[in-house]
């Protein structure tokens, strides 16, 4: 290769990558190594494409943005599946309207039980189990972690418990064979519960464990022995779920 | 697209790649952010023509840049920086080491840039597209991505680097790179 072939490809190397093809670039290295202009001109141009990659990518990212897009995209799912339920709604409104007429049971008040709307929902549980509870948390301005690794494939609910009187967010895991479950009760720092010196609970056939974060206590309720809880774990060892 | 690579995950991995790319895109972190989040929010509607999870990232950053153009429309989109008195070969630097570059000038000068030069020198810069994926995004043959990021550092040397410039003999009219596109000038 010649300095004036040299320098027309030295355009286009770049440090990581060979996009010019072996050939070329074989036959570029040969003469790097034997031409000290063109090898200082190549060491030039690498050295500015470095510094301007370092400049190009100093860009701070705010800190909050994550879960900003998050509760966007939340926010958005929520109002998409409100408009396809709306529709649905409005193609079977005529037909309904006609029919509680006729019998004269028509209000306008009551919300009216919607098996599509149900439906619908378990859908979207089924399809995207993680995105339907992180959803749902966010909704609930709880945080998205919990304390350990969930299967999301393994929910079968999400929703409130009575305890104690008061209604406290739990959702519940359940095994493939359906025998052994968890249930996971988020208790957040409102007030509303005493917390102090809290212990874990053990009962003929359950367990519960309690996670103390800075935001929420978590009581995590599971059968299956004192190793039950990896059940329902992304990381539970392989070969089968522990008993 | 199943739950394990659901749009949540989607944002994990690539919500700070595409914000950087939005703001040297844009030049303002407001912007940078509604962008973002518009894209992401423009993913959720579109995620089942997403067929190759591979292809995410190169996908996402698609929507991004359609949703800038469509945003900024000509107004600010074509800019009057005179390419073509630079040339396309950056001048020989100097021997001494480059001084650091300040983030904020190098975005004056993306700021100033047409968005077809713009651009293939982001993405460049960002070191994770090759010359095809870049091509692939912005719809133009390979060749022409080359000889706008040729010009467009050409013009980053002159804008960040004036002290540095002196007289450079110009070399003998470029050839094609064997066995790769023609390099090709200007808009197709
Ligand atoms: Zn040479």
């Amino acid at each position: 290769m010649e300095c004036r072939d040299a320098q027309f490809y030295l355009r286009w190397q770049r440090h990581a990558t060979d996009e010019l093809g072996a050939e070329v670039t074989t036959a570029l290295r040969q003469h790097l190594a034997q031409c000290p202009v063109c090898a200082a001109e190549s060491q030039a141009l690498l050295a500015f494409d470095k510094a301007i990659a370092r400049a190009m990518k100093a860009v701070p990212v705010p800190p909050a943005l994550r879960d900003r897009i998050r509760t966007h995209v939340a926010t958005q799912r929520g109002a998409r599946l409100r408009v396809q339920l709306y529709r649905t709604a409005v193609s079977v409104a005529a037909a309904v309207v006609l029919v509680l007429l006729g019998l004269s049971i028509f209000s306008s008040t009551r919300p009216r039980v919607d098996p599509q709307m149900l439906a619908e929902l378990a859908d979207d549980q089924l399809h995207r189990p993680d995105d339907y509870i992180q959803n749902w948390l966010i909704a609930q301005k709880l945080p998205t972690e919990l304390p350990h690794q969930f299967d999301w494939e393994l929910v079968t609910h999400r929703g409130f418990d009575d305890v104690q009187g008061l209604k406290v967010p739990v959702i519940v895991f359940t095994t493939p064979d359906g025998r052994d479950f968890a249930k996971v009760y988020i208790f957040r720092k409102d007030g509303r519960f005493d917390m102090r010196d809290l212990h874990a609970g053990q009962a003929s056939r359950a367990s519960a464990d309690v996670y103390d974060t800075p935001h929420a206590v978590y009581v995590i309720v599971y059968t299956g022995g004192p190793r039950g809880l990896q059940r329902f774990l992304t990381n539970r060892p392989p070969g089968g779920p522990a008993t | 697209m199943s739950s394990a690579h659901g749009l949540l995950a989607l944002i994990d991995a690539h919500y700070e790649s595409l914000y950087r790319y939005a703001y040297r895109l844009s030049g303002t972190p407001a912007d940078a952010e509604d962008l973002t989040q518009e894209t992401f929010g423009k993913a959720l509607a579109h995620l089942s023509q997403l067929r190759e999870p591979e292809r995410a990232k190169a996908w996402l950053f698609r929507i991004l840049r359609n949703l800038y153009l469509h945003k900024v429309r000509d107004s600010q989109r074509h800019k009057e920086i005179p390419l073509e008195s630079l040339g396309d070969l950056p001048q020989r630097p100097p021997d001494d080491p480059l001084p650091e570059i300040d983030p904020g000038k190098l975005q004056q000068a993306l700021n100033d840039l047409d968005e077809t030069f713009r651009t293939p020198l982001i993405l460049f810069y960002f070191e994770e597209f090759s010359y095809r994926d870049i091509a692939e995004q912005m719809d133009v043959p390979i060749g022409t991505v080359m000889s706008r990021l040729a010009r467009g550092k050409a013009y980053l040397r002159h804008r960040l680097f004036p002290s540095h410039e002196r007289d450079h003999p110009r070399l003998p009219e470029a050839k094609a790179v064997s066995g790769s596109p023609q390099v090709t000038d200007g808009v197709p």
